[in-house]
This record gives structure tokens, C-alpha cells and sequence, in this order.
């Protein structure tokens, strides 16, 4: 569970992000979390850092402009050799049926997560991760 | 003579001389009488001859024993003489006599039997009067000459005698040797003149024998040649040794073919009788004649009746020499006759069961018979009186009788042969009135004089209500007909109906331009029609009733025709192949709607629909962001308290506020999601897949079970494939809801469980959701399905979960059941209709 060295989270919503990042914090002390507030500027900042190796990304759907999916269809035009050792999870309040589906046939994805992230989830993901 | 002796000595010498000449003249005398007697022979002997010469010219049996009784007397010159002949069979004793009459013939015949016992046969002996003295018929005579003979092979004896009297001795020469020398040579004469008589008449009698019975087989032969009976006829053995013509037309057998062969091996087959076989066999073997009649089988192997008669022949001797079998085809008679029967049986049947009364009567004695049937037409027993005619006479009706009495005049007059008539008749039985239908018909002889009336009657009250109710409905028929048809013409859908060849029987269409239609005047047949003398409108319908007459499908075609203003209007044309309850082809009925308005509607609904997806669509998509943008910071506040109650420094209050936030903010997410939850239900179609039911409901126990303080489990008790073909989405809101609700009602003083149960029955799902919980009290029980209803004041539930769930079955064209029992749990039951994945 130690060796996740960098955490990247994705969220329009501030508290959430700040939620995430406190339970990461707190179960992975001294992790690198880079928080981005939308789309567009992760995936700008996947384009501009193409050798940064990224354990975790935590993206959520419903985003204004650029959501979650569009990230994904940007990541799945990248070189997918980076994201071989990256977990992706896609987290969203959504009840929408349609978002669970889309996010369970999209590749990159490892699973779908409800919000809020719970201390409880975020161990099993950890512990899945070693 | 040189010294003349002495006169002695010449003495001497003519005593000598004289004594010699004594001598000579003795001898001469001798020879002379020698002489004599051998004269009288050679006159016997020429007499004998000239008998014996005269008796083989007779051709009479009796004039040539006459003859050679009188050669007796003449020749060896006796008084009387006798033949006797003796047959040794039965034949009768013949007497032939001359110069004699005896008294008793018989005796006689006894007498000189008895004395010729004690001679030897065919010699000849003198008895004299001391042996003829002991026998009374022959005690007259002095001596007798006697012969006899014995012919073993021709079986006969005769006696012969020459007698002469004790008066007329002296007479008489004497017989002598010299008579018995020839007295045996004339019975050895007669015994071979006799034979050889008898052996010609036997020769003479077997040639007429044979002459007779050549002419009698001639005969016979004529008549079985001729006659058209088969005649067989066989030896002892039974093998064939002739058969006529008629046998080789009846058989197809040729002489030939058949000589040598038993005729059973021929014509016996399968289907002679076993026992006529036997009796046959029976007769021949004691070879008794026999009259029987049997099935035989020609040359072809045709089957044919046969008239068989076997005569047994024996000869003279009794000896069994043939027999002879007489055949006749009878195939047609038996046939005929069998025909006759069966047809007779048939119309007594008939005539039983179609309750036809016969009756017969007779002139000579003026009487009547009835059958039974008659009986009961009139309602009498047959067993009392009074007399037919009485009964009759008290049934008929007034005006009825007296026509009954002129039908019959003129029957027995011989104005009508035949006669046909109906009756009213009041039946003894029951009063009832009926009405009997009679025909009579009169039976002459040659010369006209009547000989019977018989006739037949039958009570045919049934059939005539029958009749007459089958015309009233057959007017009724005739006036529904004209209301179906006025209904059909004012119809305003198009109607043609065709007949099985395609020939039209009705149509409501009037011929116009451009309609449906064809020559129909010239009852041209739509299965005749070609292409280029149709429009094309009516091409394409002739082509679809083909198809639709073959497939025995219904087919519905839309075409588009011209309306009276002329103006274009859809049909929508439905052909059906209109078959009666065997599958036969009875109408084909085609029936064109004008759809025109149906389609103008039908395109607004259209339209209006792909509108209401597109709101329905973006409606959705509204409730998801507004149900993603209530719960996001719903779902943040949750975090926030997450997070608190994670850090250490917060007092007991705090924490127990925090804990009442967060539940208020759980129950808010709860209503928010079963409002999606209830709006999408009540929206969305139903989208059938495949999966697996049980992953559903462990998934849902799970994703329930963390809210779950204590122990839980979840039992399955799974009794068929889990592989279910349903709206996955709801199905799967609906066993969340329904396991939610036994995780939060659970006694948390128990062990609880949830059971899930999954089995299938006459093409239902059944799916059984029970737990061990609280229970649900017996007031609610009824209400728990209504919108916003909250059995319980600690619920923390909203009142729509329930709800929910029944809308969801309803949807689902389901069934939902609770039972349940407070303190003891509650079972949730799910009925479903198996759904086909192909469908």
C-alpha cells in the first residue's frame, strides 16, 4: 500500500476533492496528489507530462465543459504503455444507469465508485492495488 | 390119287370132307351173320350221323336236345329216352324226353341221378330191371342204356338214357355191346356239340355284352361331351382319367394337363371349407356317392362355387372301378343368392331402423299382416286384438279413411299398380296425431288375378316438422342473407367474396375506372386472369389471393385506389382463405378498408410520438442532472461528517449530532433516488436482457449489507437455472427496495436472515424474497403498496419504496404478494412471465 507514489484526482467540486485528497492523505501518508479542477486541465497536463507515471487517477463524470468520458476518449488517443501500471476509477454522485454502463465497457477504467469516497472503499482499492 | 384106297379109307376121306364142309358152312354162316351185324352198325352209325348232322344246325337249345332224344330212340332202338340237363349254378334243370311221361319230373331227375352216381362218367352202361326195379319212375322199364358226363368249367352235368319197357321187351332188340360202343361215342358226340354250343352262346352273348355297352358308352359319352356340367371321371384311386369340355371351360384345365392327377390337388384352395373337404374326403373313401358344394379355384386361380355330385361306379362283380364327378359353376347363383341375402338382411336393417312398417294383404281370405314397425306406428301391441283393420279403421281420421278405402279399391281393381299416399293418423298409444306416409303396390299373376298387396309405411311426422322447421330456417336464412348483404352494400369498406375456383360470388364494389375489378359478367375465375386484363391495382390483389389461397394464410396488403371525387385513398386490402372446419376451402373473402384518414392520423401519432421520445429523452436526462446535482452536495455534506467522525477530537454530542445529519442526508438521497427510480419506471419502456438473478441479488445484498449493524445472511435457495430474461434495470430497483427492506426491518435481537428463493413453474418465474424481521402488522397489510405510505413511525423510509416495487411488477405484467406475520418476518413474493430471449 506504500509504494503508490502519485495520486491524481479530478473533480469540479472543491469539497469532494478536498474529502478525497484527506482520505488519501490520511491512509497513504506523504502521497503526491496533483488535484485538477476540470478536464481540460488534466488532460493538458497529461499532454505536457508524457513520462509522468501516475498510480491512481480518481475522475469524475459530470464535469461543465470537458466530463470524465471525454477525458478518457483523450487518454485512450495517448500512448497507453504510461497507463499500464495506472489505476483509473471513475467516481460520480450519478444515478444514471447509462454513466455505470459507459464506465464498466470503457477500458482504461478499473471500476466505478459513488461518492462520497469512503475510508472503508478507498482500503479496498488499496488493498487491490498491491 | 395112285391106288384108290378103301371104301374105308373113302368113307373116311368123305366124312372128312363132309365134316369140313359143315365147318365151312358154320364159318360162312358166320361171316354172313358178321357181316350183317357189321351192316346194322355201319346203319347205326350213318343214322348217328345224320342226327348228330341235323342237331348241330339247331340253333335252339331245346330242338337239339329234342332231336338227340329222338336220335336215342331211332338209332339204338329203344322205347324211351331222356336228356337231362343239369346246370351246376342256379340255373333251372332242363328235361328233354322221348316215348315217355313220367309223373314226377323231379323225382325222375333224382333217380337217374342217383343211379349214374354209381357209373363212371362219359362211358356208356346197360342197367338192367333188378337195379331200375329199385327206383319208382324207372321200375316199369326192363333195362336201360346210361351215360352221363360233368363240364366243371361250362358248370353243367347231363344225363342221357334209352330205356325199354318190361311189356314192350320182347319187342325190342335187346341192347347189346355193339349199342354201348356207339351209345359212348354218341355221348361223347353230344358232349362236345354241347359245348362247344354253349361256349359260341357265351362268345355270342358277351359280344352283344359288349355291343350293348360300346352303344351305352357312346351314349355316355354323347351326353357328357355335350352336357354343360364339367364331368370328371377317375379310377378307383381317384386319379383323372377323362374330363369333358365343359370341365376345361369351367376349369381351364385340358384333358391333357390333368390325366394321372387327384382332382382336389387341382381345384382345392385357402378358401374351401375345411369341413366340406372332410365330407368329401369321407365319401370317396367308403365310396358312397355325395352331393356337396365347395369352392374350387380355376387354372387362373379365380375362385368359383362348385356344384359337386361324385357318383361311385362298380362293376358286374361289385368290384369299385371309378367315379365319376359331375361339376357346375354356381359362382353367379351363389354370388346372386349370397347378393340377394345380404341385400334382404340390409333392408330389414333399413327397414328397422328407418321405422318402416311393412304390411301384406291378401284377397283369398281378405287379411291383413303387420310387421312389428306397424305396430308401433299405431301404437298398438301387436299382442292384442282387435283386428288390423279395426285398428286401422279407429286411427285414421275421418276424410283420410275414406281415401285409405279408395286407395285400396283401386289398388285391387287394378286401376293403379302402385299407389302413394299420406294419413293422418291418431296413434292408439298416446292420441297423438301423426302423419304416415304409405305406398302399396299391387302383386298380380299372369292373368291378372290379384295375388297380394303389399305395401309400406312410415310415420314421417318428425321428418315434416323437421322439414319445415329446415325451411323456416332456410327463410330466415334467405332475410338474414338479404340484412347481411344490405349491410355489406352500405358498407364502406370494399367486399368481394370468391368461391374455392375463383369465381366471384358477391361484391359491394361498383365497377369504376380505376377500382378493383375485372369482366366479372364473364365469370372469369381470378385464377384464370393474366396481367394485361387487369389494371395494375388488381394485378397486384389477383397475385396476393393466390398466394394467400396457397399459403392458407390471411394477407393484408395497403394499395391505393380512387375515391368517387377522384381523389386518392389508401386501402388497406385483407384476404382471407375462408376454410370450413375440415380445412377446406369454402370463400376466399377479401375485404378493403379506406385507411386514408387511419394513415393521416396514424402519421400525426407518428410524429407526435418521435416528439414525446425526444422530450421523454431529454426529461431524463434532466432528472439525471438534477438528481446528480440535489445529491452531489448532499453526498459532500456525507463525506464532511465522514471525515469529522474519523478525526479524534469531537465530544459524544457531536458525534451524535453528526450521526443525525448524516442519516437526514442518507434519508434526503434515499427520496431523491426512488424518485428517479419511480419517474423512470412510470417512463421508460421496458428493455428485456439476459443475466444472471442471483449475481443480482447478491450484488444488492451487498451493496445493503454495510448499512447492516450486526449479523445478517443471505440464504439462496435456488431451484432452477438463475439465467432469467428480464428488464434488468428494474427488476433490479425491485429486489434492492424489497432485500432494503428486510436489511432495515431485521431484529437486531435474532439471528436474521434474508432468503431468496428462485424457481419456475407453467412458464412463470417465481422469486421468493422472506426474512425473520419485524413483520408487518396485519392493518397495514393492505395499504403498504399505497403511494407515501409509512407503516411504521420509525420508519426511516419515504412511503415509496413499496410503491415502487408494485409499479414495477405491474410493468413487468407481474404479480406481488406479501404475506406476513409481526414479530415472525415477512415473504415477499415475485411472479413474473418468462419472457423468450428471441422475442
Amino acid at each position: 500500500m506504500n509504494n503508490l507514489q502519485h495520486v491524481v484526482l479530478v473533480d469540479d467540486d472543491d469539497i469532494f476533492n478536498m474529502l478525497h485528497g484527506e482520505v488519501l492523505k490520511r491512509l497513504i501518508p506523504g502521497v503526491r496528489i496533483d488535484v485538477f479542477k476540470s478536464g481540460q486541465e488534466v488532460v493538458a497536463y497529461l499532454e505536457q507530462e508524457p513520462e509522468e507515471q501516475i498510480d491512481l487517477i480518481f475522475l469524475d463524470i459530470r464535469m461543465p465543459l470537458m466530463g470524465g468520458f471525454e477525458v478518457l476518449d483523450s487518454m485512450a488517443q495517448m500512448n497507453q504503455e504510461r497507463f499500464s501500471k495506472t489505476k483509473i476509477y471513475v467516481l460520480s454522485s450519478t444515478l444514471d444507469d447509462r454513466d455505470l454502463k459507459r464506465a464498466k465497457e470503457t477500458p482504461l477504467v478499473t471500476d466505478f465508485i459513488g461518492k462520497p469516497m469512503s475510508f472503508d472503499t478507498m482500503r479496498t482499492i488499496l488493498s487491490e492495488q498491491s | 390119287m395112285s391106288n384108290p384106297a378103301s371104301y374105308d379109307e373113302l368113307l373116311k376121306q368123305y366124312r372128312d370132307l363132309q365134316l369140313r364142309v359143315t365147318r365151312f358152312s358154320s364159318i360162312e354162316q358166320e361171316l354172313i351173320n358178321t357181316r350183317d351185324r357189321l351192316d346194322h352198325e355201319l346203319v347205326l352209325h350213318q343214322r348217328l350221323h345224320r342226327y348228330n348232322s341235323d342237331a348241330l344246325n339247331q340253333a335252339n337249345e331245346s330242338a337239339f336236345f329234342q332231336l338227340e332224344t329222338e336220335a336215342i330212340v331211332d338209332v339204338f332202338e329203344t322205347e324211351a329216352s331222356l336228356i337231362i340237363y343239369v346246370p351246376t349254378d342256379s340255373r333251372p334243370v332242363a328235361m328233354y324226353r322221348e316215348g315217355f311221361s313220367p309223373s314226377n319230373t323231379s323225382q325222375l331227375v333224382e333217380e337217374i341221378k342217383k343211379i349214374s352216381s354209381k357209373l363212371s362218367p362219359g362211358k356208356s352202361h346197360i342197367v338192367k330191371s333188378d337195379v331200375l326195379n329199385l327206383f319208382d319212375c324207372l321200375s316199369a322199364f326192363d333195362q336201360g342204356l346210361f351215360s352221363y358226363f360233368i363240364e366243371p368249367n361250362l358248370h353243367y352235368e347231363v344225363y342221357l338214357c334209352g330205356l325199354i319197357s318190361k311189356t314192350n321187351a320182347p319187342l325190342y332188340n335187346k341192347p347189346q355191346e355193339r349199342h354201348l360202343t356207339i351209345f359212348g361215342v354218341f355221348t361223347q358226340q353230344l358232349q362236345a356239340m354241347l359245348a362247344n354250343r354253349k361256349r359260341s352262346e357265351e362268345i355270342t352273348h358277351q359280344m352283344e355284352q359288349i355291343k350293348a355297352s360300346q352303344q351305352e358308352l357312346r351314349k355316355l359319352s354323347l351326353i357328357a361331351t355335350r352336357t354343360k356340367s364339367g364331368v370328371i371321371i377317375t379310377d378307383n384311386m381317384g386319379r383323372i382319367e377323362w374330363v369333358n369340355d365343359a370341365f376345361t371351360k369351367i376349369s381351364g384345365y385340358r384333358l391333357e394337363e390333368v390325366i394321372g392327377q387327384k382332382p382336389r390337388d387341382l381345384l382345392q384352395g385357402p378358401k374351401t371349407n375345411e369341413v366340406t373337404r372332410q365330407q368329401l374326403k369321407d365319401a370317396l373313401w367308403k365310396k358312397e356317392n355325395i352331393e356337396v358344394t365347395i369352392v374350387n379355384y380355376d387354372r387362373e386361380g379365380r375362385e368359383y362355387f362348385n356344384q359337386l355330385e361324385i357318383i361311385s361306379v362298380f362293376d358286374e362283380d361289385g368290384n369299385h372301378t371309378n367315379f365319376i364327378a359331375l361339376q357346375k359353376d354356381i359362382t353367379e347363383e351363389t354370388l346372386a343368392r349370397q347378393e340377394i341375402l345380404r341385400m334382404n338382411t340390409r333392408f330389414e336393417l333399413i327397414a328397422k331402423h328407418s321405422r318402416i312398417g311393412t304390411w301384406e294383404y291378401s284377397p283369398q281370405d281378405n287379411s291383413i299382416r303387420w310387421n312389428d314397425i306397424m305396430y308401433d306406428i299405431y301404437g298398438v301391441s301387436n299382442r292384442v286384438e282387435p283386428s288390423i283393420v279395426d285398428v286401422w279403421r279407429n286411427s285414421m281420421s275421418q276424410e283420410d279413411y275414406e281415401k285409405g278405402v279408395k286407395d285400396m279399391d283401386n289398388i285391387r281393381n287394378g286401376m293403379f299398380g302402385t299407389q302413394e299416399s299420406t294419413f293422418r293418423i291418431k296413434r292408439a298409444s298416446d292420441g297423438a296425431e301423426r302423419i304416415v306416409e304409405t305406398v302399396m303396390v299391387a302383386e298380380r299373376e299372369e292373368s291378372g288375378q290379384l295375388m297380394r298387396v303389399v305395401g309400406s309405411t312410415k310415420d314421417i311426422t318428425e321428418e315434416l316438422n323437421l322439414k319445415r322447421e329446415r325451411d323456416a330456417a332456410a327463410e330466415r336464412m334467405v332475410t338474414l342473407k338479404t340484412f347481411y348483404e344490405s349491410i355489406l352494400n352500405h358498407s364502406p369498406s370494399q367486399k368481394y367474396v370468391f368461391d374455392p375456383e375463383g369465381r366471384i360470388l358477391f361484391s359491394n364494389d361498383p365497377p369504376k375506372e380505376g377500382a378493383i375489378w375485372w369482366d366479372a359478367t364473364s365469370k372469369q375465375s381470378i385464377f384464370e386472369v393474366v396481367e394485361t386484363d387487369v389494371n395494375k391495382r388488381t394485378w397486384n390483389l389477383v397475385q396476393n389471393i393466390r398466394k394467400s389461397v396457397e399459403s392458407k394464410q390471411i394477407i393484408r396488403i395497403e394499395d391505393e385506389g380512387t375515391s368517387e371525387d377522384g381523389h386518392a385513398i389508401q386501402f388497406l386490402q385483407s384476404i382471407l382463405p375462408y376454410q370450413n372446419i375440415t380445412g377446406q376451402l369454402e370463400h376466399i373473402i377479401v375485404t378493403g378498408v379506406d385507411i386514408s384518414e387511419l394513415i393521416k392520423v396514424q402519421e400525426a401519432v407518428n410524429k407526435k410520438n418521435d416528439e414525446l421520445r425526444k422530450i421523454n429523452a431529454e426529461l431524463d436526462n434532466f432528472v439525471y442532472s438534477i438528481s446528480h446535482d440535489l445529491r452531489s452536495p448532499l453526498l459532500s455534506i456525507k463525506g464532511i461528517i465522514s471525515l469529522i467522525m474519523h478525526s479524534s477530537e469531537i465530544d459524544e454530542k457531536t458525534q451524535q449530532y453528526l450521526e443525525m445529519v448524516d442519516g437526514s442526508a442518507t434519508r434526503l438521497d434515499g427520496t431523491i433516488q426512488e424518485i428517479l427510480e419511480y419517474s423512470r419506471n412510470s417512463r421508460l419502456d421496458l428493455a428485456h436482457e439476459t443475466f444472471d438473478v442471483v449475481a443480482m441479488v447478491e450484488q444488492s445484498y451487498n451493496d445493503l449489507r454495510f448499512s447492516a449493524e450486526g449479523q445478517m445472511e443471505l440464504l439462496l435457495d435456488i431451484q432452477t437455472d438463475p439465467v432469467v430474461v428480464s428488464d434488468k434495470s428494474r427488476l433490479g430497483v425491485l429486489l434492492k427496495n424489497i432485500i432494503g427492506n428486510s436489511v432495515k426491518y431485521r431484529r437486531k435481537d435474532i439471528h436474521s436472515f434474508v432468503k431468496f428463493s428462485l424457481t419456475r413453474k407453467e412458464g412463470k418465474l417465481i422469486m421468493k424474497v422472506s426474512d425473520n424481521g419485524e413483520g408487518i402488522n396485519t392493518q397495514h397489510l393492505d395499504k403498504i403498496f399505497t403511494m407515501f405510505y409509512r407503516g411504521t413511525t420509525s420508519s426511516i423510509g419515504t412511503g415509496l419504496g413499496l410503491y415502487i416495487c408494485k409499479e414495477i411488477v405491474n410493468k413487468l405484467n407481474g404479480d406481488l404478494l406479501v404475506e406476513s406475520t409481526p414479530g415472525q418476518g415477512t415473504t415477499m413474493t415475485i411472479t413474473l412471465p418468462e419472457i423468450d430471449p428471441h422475442e
